[in-house]
């Protein structure tokens, strides 16, 4: 079937201004928008910009805005787009090095602004720290984040103010803090009871609707204010 | 510790107060339509002094006061998180803080004047 992609071009060392180009691709059943850009950049115009790395939603590298909505190219259906002519264009609110390409420079420096790693106060024994199936059931969604960048590039908040932590790092947040072998949550609600970071999240809900693991942010980040909330009182 | 690109700690109460006063602005609000446009009234219609008789017991003093405080805080509260959101220059989001500020106090103070000094005035 015939579909139409409009993809946005831009190359800041040349380009005065973003523009669009169309491109006619006949998609074979049960392509990918993936599928779609991979024929245009093999067949039609080698200098179509892009990432993408595992093709099975696991490295988080192929976020993009479709028809207006932000996911990876690679989970992504052509025909689920649901519209003959399909608009691609970069996540938004990062600054943008080629194409579809953005820097996530910005994305990676808020993640690391929450410790985005295990700690504990307790001494390491020969055994794993033990976590009942129930305690890990709280964390699975958080868990199961790869990172990719869609929600935040989904984020009103967010493109407004690049100084917000923005839903995947406070999602990150939310992870360690409710982990049962966690003992650092006073320093990370601490980090992030802050007017750039919980404080700006105004449950938008962009974010979890465009989550391509449809991982539930906004509650992990209600969660979250809730304790820093309880912890004032 | 703060991270590099916080703004300031905190934000924790005036998110509280926003869902609390929110909820009984609710409730509020409910009473007030409810007695302004069903309340008891004369025949001809609601009159100056079917509202004023009322409006000048202490428990509708009360009741407005209430409604008034939790208005003007929730709405200031609102505007400055609006304010927060949208203007990134230090000064003009400090001119616009003290612009909202005031004028949530002026209208506070004109609302708790007119609430607490309102007597009924009979008709000659
Ligand atoms: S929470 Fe979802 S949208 Fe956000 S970075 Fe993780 S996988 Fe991507």
């Amino acid at each position: 079937m015939k579909y139409t992609f409009k993809v946005y071009r831009f190359n800041p060392e040349t380009d005065d201004a973003p523009r669009y180009q169309t491109y006619e691709v006949d998609c074979e059943e049960g392509w990918t928008v993936l599928d779609a850009l991979n024929y245009i950049k093999w067949y039609l115009d080698g200098s179509v910009s892009y990432r993408r790395s595992c093709r099975h939603e696991i490295c988080g590298s192929c976020a993009v805005m479709m028809n207006g909505k932000n996911g990876l190219l690679c989970n992504t259906q052509v025909k689920d787009l649901g519209s003959k002519t399909i608009t691609i264009e970069p996540l938004k609110g990062f600054p943008v090095l080629k194409d579809l390409i953005v820097d996530m420079d910005l994305f990676i420096e808020r993640l690391k602004a929450v410790n985005p790693f295990f700690e504990s106060s307790e001494p390491p024994t020969d055994r794993e720290y033990y976590q009942s199936p129930e305690d890990r059931a709280i964390i699975d969604d958080a868990v199961n984040c790869i990172l990719c960048g869609s929600c935040t590039g989904s984020c009103p908040s967010f493109w407004y103010n690049p100084d917000y932590l923005g839903p995947a790092a406070l999602f990150k947040a939310f992870r360690f803090v409710y982990d049962s072998r966690d003992t650092a949550a006073a320093e990370r609600l601490e980090l992030v009871d802050d007017h750039n970071g919980l404080w700006r999240c105004h449950t938008i809900f962009n974010c979890m609707e465009c989550c391509p693991k449809n991982l539930n942010i906004t509650e992990g980040i209600q969660y979250l204010k809730r304790l820093a909330f309880m912890r004032k009182i | 510790m703060r991270y590099k690109g916080s703004l300031r700690s905190g934000g924790a109460f005036g998110w509280f107060y926003q869902r609390l006063s929110g909820l009984v602005l609710i409730v509020l609000l409910l009473v007030h339509w409810g007695i302004m446009h069903h309340g008891p009234k004369t025949a001809d219609g609601i009159e100056y002094l079917d509202v004023a008789t009322r409006l000048a017991t202490p428990f509708w003093k009360t009741f407005d006061l209430l409604f008034l405080v939790l208005g003007i805080f929730h709405g200031m509260n609102g505007l400055l998180m609006i304010v927060r959101d949208y203007v990134r220059v230090p000064w003009q989001r400090g001119a616009l803080y003290s612009i909202v500020v005031l004028l949530g106090l002026v209208f506070l103070i004109l609302g708790a004047l007119t609430v607490i000094s309102f007597q009924v005035k009979y008709p000659a």
